[in-house]
């Protein structure tokens, strides 16, 4: 067997904790947008079973996709596939899993900057908007993966309480009624539960940065406690919102956590504390766009086999404001992200590895002893 | 001007012209002329450079050989007899300058030759050259060599002078094997810090730091004598560092006291006290200090590499020295931790910390640094735990006050009023109504005067700095309202942020948030909380990003390491059993796990 080698890219090493933050914000951000929306539309009342559900079938890909890595020690998602899937085969194969990331930064960019501008700043224009997160990622990832995700984690104790401390501040409005029926629509919870498990696509960032994570067994660890953990937030989540809107008035709201954050009313001085979580969520997102930005410049470094994606972030950052300015406003950018991303995504994620595998199994590939 | 002028337009001319080539002058090695080694060139001689036009004059490429010859070191005969050919026409510029191997002469008037020249005599008066014979049965012509105002007089009478005219001569008649220094060194000199030499470096080193040299006729060595006792500040409270409960002694300005003040705490024999000499000028000793059987022993050779590589025309204290070491110096986020504190110092080394002391400076350096560090204070320690652990929150809520509260008012007032409570956001408005700034030009009004009037409290002398910091709070901040200039929320505003810049316990870390605050209010302006939110991204990035000494800057934090139970929160003393995990001591444990032995323990009266 050829013997091949990760593309090395200076990405530092670092722990558990740190990875486990990285694909957990990767995941989660997504209830800032209108994900909880899209769940509730699938579930109806019973759709805070949906990222249990989709948690486990997410668990079960994810293991297709550590038996694949564990073929390819050392080896990160991109060389892994070429790996199996041959090289010309590989490569298109690489080449469609850049353009996933791709697209993926380029609808997320535009969704986030959209929903800034509908809740916190109404006059300002959506490049200019876009032009500041641009910025802010590309410092961060010139200055490397290894401070992003120390960031984070130093930011995670505070993200945490910011989030739960909204979801406390909305006790007088529980109202355990709007949770009945129980179970919703079990066949609606089964089929959004399927396709929910598009909500954890993003752990497939943890296989393109094998090399920064301390093994194989430290992959394991940290992709099941990012995919729990993160399936215990969305489900602590939705649950909460039912308490708080009936499943009637939850689908209309464009974005469940602002709606929320909005709600909170604590007497006449703690009211409208949404502008002072701005910041906590504007960090958690840009801590987002720069990991996919990131993905984006690492998968096509080691597609080109470039020493360093330094080179590439001049023009990948054209491409993407490019891009995000394609749509041409927020309806088509969540139409896409509902029917494109949130419907399909699971399939490269979670299929395309079994596949992948069952390949290197059949062809030999990879290493075939323990 | 003109020429000025001149220069650029032709600069210009050569830039957008095309010129045909010339040929250029080789490159010639500027070398001592084979003629006269001592001849330097004087600044005011013609250049020996040619303009471009000129032709080279035609030498034959022998003679120019010829010409070049490397300079040796001479022997003290041929730089007698250089020195006295040169006599008459020597020139400022040549006295004070160091052959490089000099060695002391073995005749006393060479040796007195090469000083004089070495220090410019007559014209430098500091400079004492004291003769005198040595009491032995028969006479030997000395020289005492000391600098005025460095030696201490008293000494060199008590302890040079006299005991070697009036006594030398008792102890023995015949010098120990017609060693006459070493007879000296054993016999008659009574000084404490006693070393003989024949390097001139070693000697001119030792005379400028106050010491006296003893040159002995028909001898091809000097003594060197310690008489050091130069007039200094003596040991006062810290200036910026002070605390209610704890040691009350601060650096000064001396090295050996300062060293002094440390080993007192830190009685250990293991600690290790490395000097190197920095300043091709001034040549100030740097004492790097660490515990041997602790400190990490790549951490101590990353030290000593970087404090022996720095190649400095100048080094006036420590801050210059942290400027030199320091990992990114670019970046305005200190990442070296200076504090005036012996106390500080001791419980940093017995962390396995490395400590850097630059004579002549109260200030010492410890590395390496993380962000947390430089929100302890001293006073932590002394109290208990959780007062220790409250006086560290409320620093970290100032950092974030400081950094963060005109940037979110401002945000506030141009983008996010909704978050207001109404009755607030009435008397903001009611406030600002008589004002004709934007809030942004108010604010920078209030915290430029607020830089004022702390760079002027800090310039002007005491009593009167006391009353402007009163006067510029009272006076300016009621006038500035009285006159519309301002709105009062805005005076609390500044206020407060300024009152929380001062309890950040390490100066430079407060001036840094200092800057970065002008940077938040302007990007709050620009773009609200939302700008806010960026920044601070940007801002713990590139703060995760930074290092000290190698070793990550957000340790213990980020990256997440063993913290040693002393981060923000502080454990009870008998809990924090390890050391911290990110300096790789050699020995982990700070002390048992039963550190306190009477708890669950046997009474004496018991086994009575």
């Amino acid at each position: 067997m050829e013997k091949r080698r990760a593309t090395m890219l200076k990405e530092g090493k670092f722990g558990l904790s740190e990875a486990v933050t990285l694909t957990t914000v990767l995941i989660t951000s997504k209830i800032f947008v209108d994900t909880p929306r899209r769940i509730l539309q699938s579930g109806k009342t019973g759709a805070w079973l949906i990222p249990l559900i989709s948690m486990a079938i997410a668990l079960a890909g994810f293991l297709f996709i550590a038996l694949f890595m564990k073929r390819f020690p050392g080896l990160t998602w991109v060389e892994a596939v070429n790996g199996a899937a041959g090289p010309v085969a590989g490569n298109a194969m690489n080449y469609l899993y850049l353009a996933f990331f791709f697209t993926l930064l380029s609808l997320t960019i535009r969704q986030f900057g959209e929903t800034i501008i509908l809740f916190a700043l109404p006059y300002f224009p959506i490049s200019v908007i876009i032009f500041f997160f641009l910025v802010t990622i590309i410092i961060a990832v010139l200055l490397g993966l290894e401070p992003i995700a120390r960031s984070l984690f130093i930011a995670s104790p505070f993200m945490l309480a910011a989030f739960f401390l909204v979801l406390l501040l909305l006790f007088p409005y529980y109202n355990i009624h709007n949770l009945f029926p129980l179970l919703g629509k079990p066949l609606d919870i089964a089929v959004g539960g399927l396709a929910g498990c598009s909500l954890y696509q993003e752990i497939l960032f943890l296989a393109l940065i094998m090399p920064v994570l301390q093994g194989w067994r430290f992959f394991i660890r940290a992709g099941i406690t990012s995919i729990v953990l993160s399936g215990i937030i969305y489900m602590v989540f939705i649950l909460i919102y039912l308490l708080v809107f009936p499943y009637e008035v939850g689908v209309e709201l464009t974005s469940p956590y602002y709606s929320m954050a909005r709600t909170v009313y604590l007497g006449r001085f703690f009211q409208r504390l949404e502008s002072l979580f701005l910041v906590i969520w504007v960090i958690i997102g840009v801590g987002k766009l720069s990991l996919l930005f990131y993905a984006c410049l690492s998968t096509a470094a080691r597609i080109w086999k470039l020493k360093s994606y330094k080179p590439l972030v001049p023009c990948f950052t054209v491409f993407t404001f490019a891009s995000a300015m394609l749509s041409p406003n927020m309806q088509v950018v969540s139409y896409l992200l509902q029917h494109i991303i949130f419907l399909f995504g699971g399939i490269p994620v979670f299929m395309a590895p079994l596949g992948l595998w069952l390949a290197a199994l059949v062809f030999k590939r990879g290493k075939t002893k323990a | 001007m003109a020429g000025k002028k001149k220069g650029i337009l032709k600069s210009f001319i050569s830039l957008i012209t095309y010129k045909d080539f010339e040929e250029k002058e080789p490159f010639v090695l500027e070398e001592i002329e084979k003629g006269d080694p001592f001849q330097k060139k004087s600044p005011s001689q013609p250049s020996q450079k040619r303009k471009r036009n000129e032709q080279p004059p035609q030498k034959p490429p022998e003679s120019r050989q010829k010409e070049k010859q490397t300079r040796k070191p001479l022997s003290v005969e041929q730089y007698k007899n250089k020195r006295e050919e040169k006599k008459h026409k020597k020139t400022a510029l040549e006295c004070g300058e160091m052959q490089p191997g000099l060695k002391v002469a073995n005749y006393l008037e060479n040796n007195e030759a090469i000083l004089k020249d070495l220090y410019c005599l007559p014209d430098n008066k500091d400079i004492v050259l004291r003769p005198f014979r040595l009491g032995t049965e028969q006479p030997v012509k000395a020289l005492a060599v000391y600098m005025q105002g460095l030696a201490d007089k008293q000494s060199i009478v008590e302890h040079v002078i006299k005991p070697l005219m009036l006594f030398a001569g008792f102890a023995r008649q015949e010098p120990a094997d017609g060693d006459l220094i070493e007879y000296i060194m054993e016999y008659i000199l009574p000084g404490q810090e006693i070393t003989k030499t024949n390097d001139f470096v070693k000697v001119v080193d030792d005379i400028n730091y106050g010491n006296t040299v003893l040159f002995i006729d028909n001898q091809a060595e000097a003594i060197s004598i310690d008489t050091r006792g130069w007039e200094h500040r003596g040991i006062e409270r810290p200036a910026t560092e002070q605390v209610v409960r704890g040691p009350q002694e601060g650096f000064a300005e001396v090295l050996r006291s300062n060293l002094a003040l440390i080993r007192k705490i830190m009685k250990n024999n293991g600690l290790i006290t490395e000097l190197f000499q920095i300043g091709e000028r001034n040549r100030v000793y740097c004492a790097v200090l660490y515990l041997n059987d602790l400190a990490n022993p790549d951490l101590v050779a990353e030290v000593k590499r970087r404090v022996a590589s720095i190649k400095l025309d100048f080094l006036n204290g420590s801050c210059m020295l942290e400027q030199m070491i320091q990992d990114h110096p670019l970046i305005p986020i200190p990442t070296i931790l200076s504090t005036e504190r012996p106390d500080r110092v001791a419980s940093y080394l017995a962390e396995g910390k490395v400590a850097i002391l630059v004579d002549g400076s109260p200030f010492t350096l410890v590395v390496p640094a993380t962000f947390f560090s430089m929100v302890h204070a001293a006073e932590d320690s002394y109290y208990p735990w959780p007062f220790g652990t409250f006086l560290r929150l409320v620093r970290v809520v100032s950092i974030f006050v400081t950094l963060l509260l005109p940037a979110i008012y401002l945000a506030v007032i141009y983008y996010h009023q909704e978050m207001l409570p109404t009755d607030l956001l009435l008397a903001i408005a009611g406030a600002r109504e008589r004002v004709p700034f934007p809030s942004l030009v108010e604010v920078l009004l209030m915290e430029t005067s607020f830089e004022l009037v702390r760079e002027a409290g800090v310039r002007v002398p005491g009593v009167i700095g006391t009353t402007i910091g009163i006067v510029g709070a009272l006076l300016l901040g009621q006038a500035a309202v009285a006159a519309n200039l301002v709105s009062p929320i805005l005076i609390i505003i500044v206020a407060v942020t300024g009152l929380a810049s001062f309890a950040i316990p390490n100066y430079t870390l407060s001036f840094s948030f200092r800057l970065l605050r002008f940077a938040y209010i302007f990007i709050a302006v620009m773009a609200g909380l939302y700008g806010v939110g960026l920044a601070l991204f940007i801002n713990l990035v590139s703060a995760s990003a930074l290092k000290s000494f190698g070793m990550p800057y957000l340790s213990p934090v980020g990256p997440k390491t063993f913290h040693g139970k002393d981060v923000i929160h502080r454990m009870p003393l008998w809990e924090i059993e390890k050391r911290p995990d990110y300096l790789n001591p050699q020995d982990a444990t700070r002390q048992p796990k039963v550190s306190r032995g009477w708890v669950n323990g046997k009474k004496e009266s018991d086994d009575a």
